[in-house]
């Protein structure tokens, strides 16, 4: 058995898990980048299409590019990786159990970051009922499918869910000469952000069904055909507006779930809305020394958004494995208010700066976000935008901002007229 | 004169553009968040450009593997096709770095295909 120790051990060599492992380097940390595949990068790999890293390089990239310009650093730095390495488990004292080829590692780590990112909702998720036929794929399966594997997923897809995988793939699977019949979104609103709406379908003549899910797969060995029907404003499946379109894949891009088994088993308290930890401005869990950042903390729409919460874990887990006491003047909740459906963190430390992360639950035309403490207003935006769950909003607060609250903070988004 | 609603999708942010043209020159443009609307807004009336990727096929060490690739600038959707057909047809079998051209001039766009990621070294 091989012990190991390590001032901050990352696990997950994803875009989160690189930007991490790379600030805890250059904050004087030894680091440990602990990832199951066979190489860096994470998803980024197989998301082959551009429009990544406008925010953080200045510049469009593809996913693979993107990651390989944050491997490149990795490469360059002093940081152990450790490669086809699958962690196992997780304690309150930051010990990590993990396996490879070499056999078990034991390490002991001064602070743990969490980078493991998330998975997709499948089928079972949203109970479609029906035959259970092979040929139903989630997006991202199908993805890694046509894009790393060079594998045909079928010849007539439907898409269940407006998600920005979902519409990537409906371009990507026309491009690759598989016929797309539609996309189909039980919402009133798309999910995905809108360059994708108009690049990968508006660009194909692909169409988007709103307010109509899937009511029914059919097919013995393979999809033959799937039901659609529209919804009520309760999102009820109205009888009599059933449409069988012959097909034979369903792609399913319903959502991410972070994927939190090792959190749960190191003992970390998570946010029932997200999934995610419960976290601080310090993007600490409630387990001292362990952090998260990226998609397992809550779902992002874009990974340069990543790339920056990461590198603050990476900064503040390097200064705990430092012995840095952190020596908070106490903590503040932060709940989320009308038309928020959460915030991360989900609570503060009024003498530090921190980054405020939300989403609406529902589109607003004009929406101003406004942060409360009490009666007590700490930030209100200075004019009205359009706001929709799938755009993060983020809000930058300074200490001088919070310095004197004393009540939980509470974060909305208020309509105003036009 | 007439209006034309498109959407921005030069960054996330997905403006909405009112843009206002005489059918083919834009004579102005509302609910553009910066400068940038203005220039897709141009391009996309007179000929909408896309960044286009795929992946070719390569051979190393008697595997196969996919490796991405982009055109190296946006290029009119007239040659979504012939590029892609460009890209079907090509089979690569040296190690490559991100960056080098896979195909010159792909589909006659006049943009090159160019890998995005090192593969083989």
């Amino acid at each position: 058995m091989n012990q190991l120790k390590y001032d901050v051990v990352v696990v997950g060599a994803g875009p989160a898990g690189m930007a991490a492992a790379i600030k805890a380097q250059e904050n004087g940390a030894s680091v440990a980048l602990l990832e199951r595949s066979s190489e860096l990068g994470g998803i980024l790999n197989q998301c082959i299409h551009s429009g990544f890293g406008l925010r953080y390089f200045k510049e469009e990239l593809t996913g693979p590019e993107y990651a390989q310009r944050f491997a490149e650093q990795v490469a360059e730095k002093n940081i152990d990786v450790y490669l086809d390495t699958m962690v196992l488990d997780i304690d309150r004292k930051r010990n990590i159990q993990a396996i490879n080829r070499d056999g078990i590692l034991e390490i002991c780590a001064g602070a743990v970051v969490l980078a493991m990112g998330c998975r997709e909702r499948t089928r079972g998720a949203v109970h479609i009922p029906g035959d259970r036929p092979a040929g139903v794929f989630t997006a991202g399966l199908a993805q890694r499918y046509v894009n790393i594997e060079n594998q045909k997923p079928g010849t007539r897809a439907v898409i269940l869910g407006s998600g920005d995988i979902g519409l990537i793939m409906a371009r990507r699977l026309t491009l690759e000469g598989i016929e797309v019949a539609g996309v189909y979104e039980l919402m009133p609103y798309a999910n995905g952000l809108y360059r994708n709406i108009k690049n990968c379908l508006d660009d194909f003549g692909i169409p988007l069904h709103l307010s109509t899910t899937v009511t029914r797969i059919n097919g013995h060995g393979r999809v033959t055909s799937i039901e659609t029907s529209k919804v009520d404003e309760n999102l009820k499946p109205i009888p009599g507006t059933e449409e069988v379109i012959p097909c034979d894949t369903l792609l399913l891009s319903i959502g991410l779930i972070p994927e939190n088994e090792l959190s749960l088993k190191a003992g970390v308290t998570l946010n029932p809305v997200t999934n995610g930890a419960s976290v601080d401005s310090r993007l600490q869990t409630d387990v001292p020394g362990i952090f998260a950042c990226g998609n397992v903390l809550h779902v992002h729409d874009l990974v340069d958004n990543v790339s920056i919460e990461a590198e603050q874990a990476g900064i503040e887990a390097a200064a705990f494995a430092a012995g840095n006491s952190f020596t908070d003047s106490g903590e503040l909740e932060v709940r989320p208010g009308g038309n928020v459906r959460y915030t991360v963190p989900s609570r503060i430390e009024p003498d530090l700066p921190v980054t405020m992360k939300f989403r609406s639950m529902k589109p607003v035309e004009n929406g101003r976000i406004q942060i409360k403490s009490g009666d007590r207003e700490v930030y209100t935006s200075k004019r009205s935008q359009k706001i929709v769950p799938s755009i993060m909003q983020t809000v930058r607060l300074k200490p001088s901002m919070l310095g004197s609250c004393t009540e939980p903070l509470t974060v909305s988004i208020v309509e105003e007229e036009e | 004169m007439q209006i034309v609603e498109m959407c921005c999708t030069t960054c996330p942010s997905g403006c909405a553009l009112h843009v206002q043209t005489d059918g083919e020159n834009v004579i102005g443009v509302e609910g553009n968040g910066c400068k940038r609307g203005c220039v897709f807004a141009a391009q996309e009336l007179r000929d909408p450009q896309r960044m286009l990727t795929s992946t070719v096929l390569i051979e190393l060490g008697g595997k196969q593997y996919l490796l991405p690739v982009k055109t190296r600038k946006p290029v009119s959707m007239r040659f979504t096709v012939p590029i892609m057909d460009a890209v079907r047809a090509v089979k690569i079998s040296r190690p490559v770095h991100m960056g080098d051209v896979v195909i010159g001039n792909a589909g006659g766009s006049g943009a090159d295909v160019v890998a995005c990621r090192n593969m083989g070294e």
